[in-house]
C-alpha cells in the first residue's frame, strides 16, 4: 500500500528513528567515500586550439569561374584525416621538448606514442568554418606544447598539400594540352598532304564547271547548226545570180542625177499637179542637168561607150559570205570537239572527287575536333595557371589559426571541489532516498485511512509507539549521540577538504 | 490474592440483582432481551434507580489491595489520566468509545488478537481495558489466553498461584480464585496460569464456555476482555471469538501487507468483527 502524499514526511521521520544508526553509517560512508573517489580523481589539462576554414575570398568572384577554389565537402573530417595522418603524429613524436631528453627510439615505442596520440586528439566542430583540436594530458606543459605543435603542423601541412595539388593538376594539364598540339599537327600535316595530292577542288566547283561547259557546248552546236542553214541559204542565193555583169550604160553621174530627178518628179506627180511648185523646180533642175549632160557629150562625143565586163558585187558578196560562213563553221567545229574533251576530263575528274571525298572529310573532321580539343585545353591550361598563382600566393581556401592555444592553468572535467561538494550531500540524501524509495515500494500497512479506503475494514484506532520514560531517555541520548557523531563527520569531512586545498593530501 | 468477598452485604445483593432480573425481564417484552449472548446492561434496566445505586456503590467499594503509581504505570506502558502526554490516553479513549458505539452501550466479551506475532496485542488489550475502568461506571476484566507466553501478570508483577489453565483443568476450583485485582482500579485480571504444553484443546472445551457464561451472569457491569495470541500462532483466537461477543485486530505498524490483513479479517465472522487496531 503506497504512502499517501501528506504523511510521507511523517513516515521518513519515523523511519529514520527506527534505524538511526543505519542512517548515520550511510551518511558517514557515502560522504567520506565520495570525498575519497574526489581526492583519487586524474586531474587533466586541456588545450585547445581553434583554426578558421578561409575560402571566401574577393579574388574569386572576380575571376568569376576562371580559377577554381577547392571545395572540400566535409572539410572537418578532411582535416581529422590530416591531423591523423602518419607524417603529422610522427612530427610530433620526435621533439624531444615533450617527451623528455631520452629520444624515442624503438619503432614500437614511436607507435605506441602515435597511437595514444590518436586516441587522445580531438577534433571538435565549432561552426560552419571553424573547428579546434583538443588536447588532454596530466601536465598541463605537455597538454600545451603538444596543442601548438599540433596547430602549427596542421597548417603548414594543409598548406603544402594545396600547392601541390593545384600544381599536380597545372602539370596534368600541361601533360594533355602537348598531347593534344602533336595530334593537331599529325591531323594538319595529313590533310595538307592530302590536299596536295589531289588538288582537284570540291565537288562544287566541278559541278559549276560541267555545267558551264556543257551550255557552251549547246550553244556551239546551235551555232553549228545555223551557220549550216546559214551556209546553204547562201549557196542557194549565190546560184541565182549572175557571176559577172556588163555595164551597158555609163554610170554617168548626172544622167543617175536626171533619173533620180526623174523619179523624185513622178512621184510628186502622183500627188500633185504640174504646177506644183516643187515639181516645177524639179523639172526646171532636170532641164539643167540635160543641158549640162548635152554639153558633156558633145565634148565627148568620140568615145564610144565601153561595155565592161565586171564581177557581180553583189555575187561577191554572197561568195565571200559563204567563205566566212564556212570558216566560221569550220571554226565552231573545233571550238565543239575541245569542248567536249573538256567535258570529258571534268567528267573524270568528278570522279575522283567522289572517291576521294570519304577520306577528304574523315580528314578535315580529325582536324576540326583536334583544334577544338587543343582550344578548350589551352583555355583550361590558363585557369590551372591562375590558380596555382593563386595558391602560390595564399589566396583561396586555406586554414588559419583563429585562436591561439592558451596554457591550461584550470583542469578539465571532474575536480576535487564537486566531488567536495556534493559529498555532504550525497550522504545525506542517500539515506533519505533509500527510505523514500521503501516507504514507496514496501507494501506494507502504515495508513488507517487508506487500509479503510482499499478494503472497507474498519480502523478503530492508531495507537502511537508507547516508550516508557527509560526508553525516551534512551532514546534521546542516542539522538544526541548520532547527532555529535554527524558532526564529527562533518568535522573530519571539511578537514581533509582543508588538507587538500592546502596541498598535503 | 484471590478476590474474598468483601462482605456479606455484597455477596447478598448481587444475588438479589439476579433474581431480581430475573423478575424483571419476565415481566418486559420478550423482544428487548436480544437473543444472543448480551448480557443488558445494568443501565437499561427499567427503573433500575435502585439498582444502579446499588451497582455503583458496588463498584466503588470494589477493593483494591494495592494500586499502582503513575510512575508505575509509565514504566509499564499503561494509560493514565493523569498524563502529560494525553495523545495516547485519547486514542485509547477514542477506542473505547467506538467499541460500545458498535455494542450499543451494552457490555460485551471481547477478543483481542493479530494476524503476527509481537504485534503488541497484550499492549492493546491491557490499556483498552484500563480505559474501560477509567471510566468510573465501568469495570473491566482481562483475561490472559496467551498460554504459550502469557505476559500480562509479568506487566502487573503478579505471582499468581491460580490461573485460568488451573481453573480449566480442575473443577473445583471457585471463579473468584482465578480473579486477581490488578492494581488498576476497577480491572482485575484472569492470569493465564501454569503453562501448558497443548492449548489448543483447553478453549474448545465445556468448562471455559461455562466460565465465560459465569462470568458475565456474575458481573453483568463488567467488560470482558480477552488478549488471545495471534493467528499465525495459534488457532485459539478463532475458537475464542465464537465464545464470545466482538474481536478486534491488532495490527502492528509496516509490518503487515494489505492483503494478510483481509486473509485475517476473513477468518471473522462478520458480525463478531469490530474492527482493526493500528499498532506502532
Amino acid at each position: 500500500m503506497p504512502v499517501p502524499l501528506t504523511s510521507i514526511p511523517k513516515e521518513l521521520i519515523r523511519e529514520i528513528r527506527k534505524r538511526k544508526w543505519t542512517t548515520l553509517f550511510l551518511f558517514a560512508f557515502i560522504s567520506i567515500a565520495t570525498l575519497g573517489v574526489g581526492l583519487v580523481w586524474p586531474t587533466k589539462y586541456a588545450t585547445t586550439v581553434t583554426i578558421f576554414i578561409d575560402d571566401n575570398n574577393i579574388i574569386r568572384p572576380l575571376l568569376g569561374g576562371s580559377a577554381v577554389t577547392n571545395r572540400v565537402t566535409n572539410r572537418i573530417s578532411a582535416a581529422k584525416e590530416m591531423l591523423f595522418s602518419h607524417r603529422v603524429l610522427e612530427k610530433i613524436v620526435d621533439l624531444p621538448q615533450i617527451w623528455g631528453k631520452k629520444r624515442i627510439n624503438t619503432k614500437a615505442k614511436r607507435e605506441e606514442l602515435i597511437s595514444i596520440l590518436r586516441r587522445v586528439i580531438r577534433v571538435q566542430k565549432k561552426g560552419a568554418q571553424y573547428f579546434s583540436i583538443i588536447y588532454t594530458n596530466k601536465s598541463p606543459a605537455i597538454s600545451f606544447r603538444i596543442t601548438q605543435k599540433l596547430g602549427q603542423e596542421f597548417i603548414s601541412e594543409s598548406e603544402a598539400k594545396k600547392r601541390a595539388e593545384s600544381q599536380n593538376a597545372y602539370s596534368f594539364i600541361d601533360k594533355q594540352v602537348n598531347v593534344y598540339q602533336q595530334q593537331l599537327t599529325n591531323s594538319e600535316t595529313k590533310l595538307k598532304k592530302f590536299k596536295s595530292k589531289n588538288n582537284d577542288g570540291t565537288e562544287r566547283e566541278s559541278n559549276s564547271r560541267m555545267a558551264n561547259l556543257r551550255t557552251q557546248l549547246e550553244q556551239s552546236v546551235l551555232k553549228l547548226k545555223e551557220l549550216n542553214v546559214q551556209k546553204d541559204s547562201v549557196i542557194a542565193q549565190l546560184s541565182g545570180v549572175n557571176r559577172v555583169i556588163i555595164k551597158d550604160e555609163n554610170t554617168n553621174p548626172y544622167k543617175l542625177r536626171i533619173k533620180q530627178l526623174q523619179n523624185k518628179r513622178n512621184t510628186l506627180r502622183l500627188s500633185y499637179h504640174d504646177t506644183y511648185p516643187d515639181i516645177i523646180r524639179l523639172n526646171q533642175q532636170i532641164n539643167d542637168l540635160k543641158k549640162i549632160l548635152k554639153e558633156q557629150e558633145s565634148v565627148s562625143n568620140q568615145e564610144k561607150p565601153s561595155s565592161q565586163v565586171v564581177l557581180n558585187p553583189t555575187y561577191q558578196a554572197l561568195e565571200s559570205k559563204k567563205n566566212s560562213t564556212e570558216t566560221q563553221i569550220k571554226t565552231t567545229q573545233i571550238r565543239i570537239s575541245t569542248l567536249k574533251g573538256l567535258l570529258y576530263q571534268e567528267n573524270l575528274r568528278m570522279e575522283r572527287i567522289l572517291s576521294n571525298k570519304a577520306t577528304f572529310s574523315e580528314l578535315t573532321r580529325d582536324y576540326m575536333v583536334n583544334k577544338g580539343i587543343y582550344n578548350k585545353l589551352l583555355k583550361r591550361r590558363e585557369t590551372a595557371r591562375i590558380t596555382m598563382h593563386l595558391d602560390i600566393e595564399g589566396q583561396g581556401l586555406s586554414y588559419k589559426i583563429y585562436e591561439p592555444p592558451e596554457y591550461p592553468l584550470v583542469p578539465v572535467g571532474l575536480r576535487f571541489r564537486y566531488f567536495a561538494l556534493i559529498g555532504l550531500f550525497l550522504g545525506l540524501l542517500t539515506p533519505i532516498g533509500l527510505y523514500l524509495a521503501l516507504l514507496q515500494f514496501d507494501n506494507k500497512v502504515r495508513s488507517g485511512r487508506l487500509l479503510y479506503e482499499y478494503t472497507g475494514i474498519p480502523v478503530l484506532a492508531e495507537i502511537p509507539i508507547f516508550s516508557t520514560p527509560i526508553e525516551f531517555r534512551k532514546r534521546r541520548f542516542h539522538t544526541l549521540l548520532i547527532f555529535i557523531l554527524s558532526l564529527g563527520v562533518v568535522a573530519f569531512y571539511a578537514y581533509i577538504v582543508w588538507l587538500r586545498t592546502k596541498g598535503v593530501l | 490474592m484471590s478476590e474474598k468477598p468483601e462482605n456479606e452485604f455484597t455477596e447478598k445483593k448481587i444475588d438479589e440483582i439476579s433474581t431480581l432480573e430475573k423478575e424483571i425481564f419476565s415481566e418486559l417484552e420478550p423482544k428487548k432481551q436480544k437473543e444472543g449472548l448480551l448480557v443488558p446492561s445494568s443501565m437499561e434496566m427499567s427503573s433500575g434507580g435502585v439498582e444502579r445505586y446499588i451497582i455503583s456503590k458496588q463498584i466503588s467499594r470494589m477493593d483494591e489491595p494495592r494500586k499502582l503509581t503513575n510512575d508505575d504505570f509509565s514504566e509499564k506502558r499503561i494509560i493514565y489520566p493523569e498524563a502529560r502526554d494525553r495523545y495516547i490516553l485519547n486514542r485509547f479513549r477514542e477506542l473505547r468509545t467506538r467499541l460500545l458505539e458498535i455494542s450499543k452501550g451494552n457490555n460485551f466479551t471481547l477478543v483481542v488478537t493479530s494476524p503476527v506475532d509481537g504485534s503488541g496485542t497484550s499492549f492493546v488489550a491491557l490499556n483498552l481495558a484500563t480505559a474501560f475502568a477509567l471510566d468510573s461506571s465501568k469495570t473491566a476484566l482481562l483475561i490472559d489466553c496467551n498460554l504459550r507466553d502469557p505476559s500480562l501478570h509479568d506487566v502487573l508483577d503478579l505471582i499468581p498461584e491460580t490461573g485460568l489453565t488451573d481453573f480449566l483443568e480442575n473443577q473445583d476450583l471457585d471463579i473468584g480464585s482465578v480473579i486477581y485485582p490488578s492494581g488498576i482500579q476497577r480491572l482485575r485480571i484472569v492470569p493465564a496460569g501454569s503453562r501448558r504444553e497443548s492449548p489448543s484443546e483447553f478453549f474448545t472445551s465445556f468448562r471455559m464456555k461455562q466460565f465465560l457464561h459465569t462470568l458475565r451472569k456474575r458481573y453483568p457491569d463488567r467488560f470482558i476482555f480477552i488478549d488471545a495470541p495471534s493467528i499465525q500462532d495459534s488457532p485459539d483466537a478463532r475458537i475464542l471469538v465464537e465464545l464470545c461477543d466482538y474481536t478486534l485486530l491488532v495490527i502492528p505498524h509496516s509490518r503487515v501487507t494489505e492483503a494478510q490483513v483481509i486473509s485475517a479479517v476473513k477468518l471473522f465472522d462478520k458480525d463478531k468483527f469490530a474492527g482493526v487496531v493500528i499498532n506502532g
